[in-house]
């Protein structure tokens, strides 16, 4: 592979200096310089609102998620038979205590079960 | 020769740089004051039109202001620098071409140097520069004018150093080459006319 140097590849051309007569730099109106300077004051505050915006999704939707997951939390660590369930739901209110109750009163099947005797 | 004053150059650059990112926009005019004129020639060279390079150098302070620390942390920010106006140029001609405008705006381009009325060797100059490719005019350019080591003219324009000098070195001799004849036909042409 060559290696290029600087002084290999610059040329003692004229050309070189007459291409150097035509570096001036263009005029800059102040309109001009008034337009980049709101610009970018307009982008900032763009991107300044679109980091607020996205801050303020990003803890909605966690808060969102940390409730649902307490929720299910709850719902799969709830006996039936706790008492706020219970109330909602009779059927599941049946226990040890009712059982024997109902076989003392000579109901069902507890009797035969032995329950009565 | 030119290395100390590029150095500084550079450093200026950072600095500004770094200030707009501690500041925000209030700092932007002093990178704006001092990088403009050479961002806007490069952009011209690249898109031959004042209202399109604008349109670039905007877009290229627009991108600096709202993320200054990729330029903060580059190794070398102004060559960075214009290689985010160089991409900004490159789009907005790319927008052009969809539609169709190529052949407007150089025109354009020619009408509006005519009306500069320049002396005749510049305009000999112009035209020969204007003649070469975009990739070799935009080496020859960034060499000359930017004063930039082949190194950091493969850094702007993301090729490799060798690339780049062959680039120029092709530049270089078209050039010569356009240049001589353009001259011997200018005097014979002001020959005639004696």
């Amino acid at each position: 592979m060559t290696v290029v140097t600087e002084h290999e590849q610059s040329q003692p051309l004229d050309a070189e200096e007459l291409v150097r007569s035509l570096a001036e730099e263009p005029p800059i109106s102040p309109e001009f310089r008034a337009r980049v300077l709101a610009a970018a004051s307009e982008a900032t505050a763009t991107s300044t609102r679109k980091k607020g915006w996205l801050i303020a999704t990003g803890f909605s939707a966690l808060c969102t998620v940390c409730v649902l997951m307490v929720v299910v939390f709850n719902w799969k660590t709830t006996p039936a038979n706790a008492p706020g369930v219970a109330e909602k739901n009779p059927a599941a209110r049946t226990t040890g205590e009712d059982i024997i109750n109902r076989a003392l009163d000579g109901e069902g099947d507890v009797i035969s079960s032995g329950v009565g005797h | 020769m030119n290395a100390p004053a590029k150095n500084n150059f550079q450093d200026e650059v950072r600095c500004c740089v770094s200030d707009v990112q501690r500041h925000g926009v209030i700092a932007l005019g002093a990178l704006f004051d001092l990088t403009a004129g050479r961002c806007l020639r490069y952009a011209q060279s690249i898109t031959r039109s004042q209202e399109d390079a604008e349109d670039a150098l905007q877009a290229a302070m627009v991108r600096i202001t709202v993320k200054p620390q990729v330029l903060v942390t580059a190794d070398h920010p102004w060559p960075y620098f214009l290689r985010v106006v160089r991409n900004e140029a490159l789009k907005i001609i790319r927008r052009r071409r969809s539609v169709n405008a190529t052949a407007g705006f150089i025109d354009k381009t020619v009408e509006s140097t005519d009306h500069l009325e320049e002396d005749d060797n510049r305009r000999v100059i112009r035209e020969a520069l204007s003649r070469l490719p975009g990739n070799q005019r935009e080496v020859v350019l960034l060499k000359i004018w930017e004063g930039m080591t082949f190194a950091e003219i493969a850094d702007v324009l993301n090729k490799s150093p060798n690339t780049v000098a062959s680039r120029y070195r092709y530049a270089m001799e078209k050039l010569q080459q356009q240049l001589s004849s353009l001259v011997q036909h200018q005097t014979a042409g002001t020959g005639s006319n004696r």
